[in-house]
């Protein structure tokens, strides 16, 4: 009975890992079927290459932020604890007691559904509006979601490395109860892969989500049906971060921001109808990347 | 807008001329210097430091509490947590710090308190002094209390204590209970040496008819799991900042001796002759077994005599002063001078220090001079010596550790496992003697410590079956999952390890005892025991757990003997522990503490 290593991967994080395919992958599939519909999906199938090749410089930058964060996540904390600022006391000293108070409105019921939104919601949400504007004609929605999720995790990443915070349940575990964590302890196996307990601020899963959100209300004249489910999923998230007491308050309104940034940065990277309107400098990095 | 700031600027300007001429006029420039030139008064605003909630499951709760009774008083308060090597680095190593709470790991004999208290070590660094505590009645007591013995120590132990409980250069919380769990039905044992020591991994029997099946490639393995990453970053034994008990670098370094049943047995040594020579010193003959480096190297008498020489000054003479080594100084600082009689004895030297302390000694682990004595320069990044102060030794990773011991490192996976595989021909499996009984032949060719994130995930994985034991003592919110969980024991046992608050008395106004004790007092230690730790702890007042040490007068009694907490039922009497302050000197202006 000694742990099983598939290649690199301890067996209960493995566990995790499939879950997390398995439920994703079905919703995806359900959602393309839904959302995107049959047909354009086949078309889609026979356009991909020419499709990818459109927007492969996007996807290229998106790809470069994702391996900088990989690499940064292993030297990030040390630096970070080098020249970072610590502002978890800082934090809690502005806004007190608030994810208590959110805390105190949780029921069991809740709790499951904030968690499933929090890790397989999010996940979801993520990676169907490229499998949706993947399957559009027009490149630009897909370009712009792309050089978003860049800019949100260039940003975030740049966030963590200058300041240091722990979350509430580090600092106030009298007050909140670490939700997610207590209940379902193995998805700590998954989320520690992919974050270090000292970045929270500014929260990802809050730009990130609301960062699609705001994404799926510009195409909402060709998905309907994707921008209530975006916002919906989006505002479950943003909520699931502090009501799990995995967030504050302020890293909300920071990531909300972040993703607001983001999705505007993204528009003026992407947007070559309107070359004139951007500065020179935006001008030639899109020549670059655009 | 403009008119605005124009309007506000020339009021200024009349008000300024205004006061100037009044003060003018009145003659009395000299007033208006005693009125201005005095500092304004001091807020007293304190930081804390201590582990998060995912590193202990016990300090933050402290700190919190603290904090709490800390603001009600009137401070202002910031509390940081801080991941593990960073919290100590800041409070052992570098001493940036206001209070800290975190546990320490107290010991059998009394003598800990020494490097603890004692003056001398304030301006190092490690887990000696980290205060800057400097009493000089203490200092000669802590002195004493090393070359007496019997009831004479009895009562200079008692009288240490007393003075540290009434000047409270730490306040000691609580002695928390090691909280552990293990599977059975591979492994045995674990409740007789417990799995927080090295001692244990070489104690356990493997039970008949398991283990061997299943195993892919025919090699058998225990995983024990910890709450603690850092040995996976780094195995250097005397990194203060990385270890804890040192339970994975014990393993790989052998002492000359270790504690066992109530005294030191002896391990590297064969044996040990003590004798009092004709000065009054303390000395010690001690022939060693027969034992290789992990490189083949054979381990001399040279290498014995090197490591206490290097913990004393891991320069070796090359800094302008001595870079003592952070951990086990206590213990080398019992050392006068050694040498090696021939290839396989050593005589050590202890002074005036009793047998019973001076063994102490012989527990730190046996360097390679071959390894070490490469590492006695100035530590540098990329090229550019940082600090004089430092040296290599003490900064190295170590993950290619080379000792002498049961066990060598096979492989390190940063964040993910340590993999350990028994060394060849180890003296333990013959060792002998009252250790003879329990340590035989290691029944497993690898031990695989991985690091887990949180107490649910690690009772998981052992209730999967995918572990065998917990290496570090877990909260007491584990106890039921570990109760629900087939086939996992829980194993509970009281420990020395005591959660404290640490005060720098270098800076004020921690420097001040009255406030020190009167921040003391805002603890309710019974309740931190009931509510923090679910009583699997034990308050105290002192920081000796032993029943043979404990100064009487400090034994617990329902409350604190010496400093009472200042309300009831874990409810503080602020108005009570605000007078507290107001008698120390400390003054109040609109609910705020202020220095004066």
């Amino acid at each position: 009975m000694i742990p099983v290593q598939l290649g690199d991967v301890p067996v209960g994080l493995l566990a995790v890992l499939l879950q997390v395919v398995a439920i994703c992958g079905a919703m995806l599939a359900a959602a393309a079927l839904l959302v995107v519909g049959p047909r354009r999906l086949v078309r889609t199938g026979r356009e991909v290459p020419d499709r990818l090749r459109a927007v492969a410089p996007s996807l290229v930058l998106l790809g470069a932020v994702l391996l900088v964060n990989k690499v940064a996540r292993d030297y990030g904390p040390g630096v970070s604890w080098t020249i970072g600022w610590n502002v978890t006391g800082i934090i809690f000293g502005i806004e007190g007691t608030f994810v208590a108070w959110v805390q105190s409105l949780a029921t069991p019921p809740l709790t499951a559904y904030f968690s499933f939104a929090y890790v397989y919601g999010y996940v979801f949400l993520l990676v169907f509006p490229l499998i949706a504007y993947l399957s559009l004609s027009d490149p630009d929605p897909l370009r712009r979601t792309a050089v978003a999720y860049a800019l949100n995790y260039a940003i975030g990443l740049a966030c963590y490395v200058v300041f240091v915070s722990y979350g509430p349940r580090n600092l106030i575990p009298d007050l909140v109860d670490p939700l997610l964590y207590s209940n379902y302890p193995t998805s700590r196996l998954l989320t520690q892969e992919v974050n270090r307990n000292t970045n929270v601020f500014p929260s990802l899963h809050t730009s990130l989500s609301v960062t699609v959100a705001l994404l799926a209300r510009e195409t909402r004249d060709r998905y309907p049906l994707w921008t209530p489910i975006a916002v919906a999923l989006a505002a479950s998230i943003v909520i699931a971060t502090v009501y799990l007491g995995i967030h504050w308050g302020i890293d909300v309104l920071a990531g909300i921001a972040l993703a607001v940034g983001s999705v505007r940065g993204a528009r003026a990277l992407v947007d070559q109808n309107a070359p004139g309107e951007r500065p020179a400098w935006l001008d030639a990095l899109v020549a670059r990347f655009g | 807008m403009e008119l605005k700031t124009q309007t506000t600027t020339r009021r200024a300007l009349l008000r300024g001329a205004a006061s100037l001429s009044l003060a003018a006029t009145a003659g009395c420039v000299g007033d208006l210097r005693n009125v201005v030139g005095r500092d304004q008064s001091d807020r007293v605003s304190l930081r804390v430091k201590t582990l998060p909630t995912d590193s202990d499951p016990h300090a933050i709760h402290v700190a919190r509490r603290l904090t709490n009774a800390l603001e009600a008083v009137g401070a202002e308060v910031e509390l940081l947590p801080m991941v593990e090597e960073e919290l100590y680095r800041d409070v052992l190593i570098n001493h940036q710090f206001d209070l800290y709470v975190a546990p320490f790991h107290g010991e059998r004999d009394p003598d800990f308190l020494r490097p603890l208290f004692h003056s001398r070590y304030a301006s190092e660094r490690g887990w000696q002094n980290p205060f800057g505590y400097s009493d000089l009645e203490l200092d000669d007591l802590l002195e004493r209390q090393r070359r007496t013995a019997g009831d004479t120590r009895r009562s200079i132990v008692a009288d240490a204590q007393t003075a540290v409980a009434e000047a409270q250069p730490c306040t000691v919380v609580a002695f928390a209970d090691e909280i552990l769990a293990a599977r059975d039905d591979r492994f045995a044992g674990w409740r007789h040496v417990r799995p927080t020591r090295s001692l244990a991994y070489l104690a356990v029997r493997s039970v008949d008819g398991a283990g061997e099946a299943g195993e892919a490639d025919g090699q058998s393995t225990l995983t024990a799991l910890l709450r603690d990453k850092r040995p996976t970053r780094n195995l250097n034994p005397i990194a203060v900042e990385h270890r804890r008990r040192g339970t994975v670098t014990g393993l790989l370094y052998d002492a000359l001796g270790t504690w066992y049943g109530g005294d030191v047995e002896p391990w590297l040594a064969a044996d040990w002759r003590w004798d009092v020579h004709d000065d009054g010193g303390q000395h010690a003959t001690i022939p060693l077994r027969e034992a290789r480096w992990h490189d083949g190297e054979p381990v001399t008498a040279g290498d014995v005599a090197f490591t206490y020489r290097f913990l004393s000054d891991t320069s070796l003479g090359r800094a302008d002063s001595p870079v003592p080594t952070e951990r086990f100084r206590g213990e080398a600082s019992l050392v006068e001078g050694v040498s090696a009689i021939d290839e396989r004895t050593v005589g050590i030297a202890f002074g005036e220090t009793t047998k019973a302390v001076a063994r102490r000694a012989l527990t730190v682990p046996i360097l390679p001079e071959h390894v070490w004595s490469e590492r006695t320069g100035s530590a540098s990044v990329a090229g550019v010596e940082v600090d004089e102060g430092t040296t290599t030794a003490l900064v190295t990773d170590n993950l290619e550790a080379v000792g002498s011991g049961p066990f060598e490192v096979r492989e390190v996976e940063t964040d993910r496992r340590v993999v350990l595989t028994a060394a060849a021909e180890h003296f333990s499996e013959s060792i002998g003697g009252s250790l003879g009984t329990v340590v035989g032949a290691v029944p497993y060719d690898r031990l695989v410590f991985r690091p887990l994130p949180s107490d649910e995930v690690a009772v998981e994985t052992l209730a999967a079956g995918d572990a065998d034991v917990v290496a570090s003592s877990l909260g007491p919110g584990a106890v039921p999952q570990v109760g629900y969980a087939d086939a996992v024991n829980l194993i509970v046992k009281p420990s020395r390890t005591f959660y404290h608050v640490g005060y720098n008395t270098r800076r004020a106004p921690l420097s001040n005892p009255r406030f020190r004790r009167a921040v003391a007092r805002l603890i309710d230690k019974g309740a931190v025991v009931d509510d923090v730790f679910d009583g699997y702890s034990r308050p105290t007042a002192s920081p000796v757990a032993d029943r043979d040490w404990i100064a009487p007068a400090l034994e617990w009694s329902g409350e604190d003997p010496v400093l009472p907490f200042a309300g009831e039922n874990g409810e503080l009497d602020v108005e009570s522990a605000r007078q507290e302050f107001v008698d120390a000197g400390y003054s109040y202006h609109d609910g705020g503490l202020y220095a004066r």
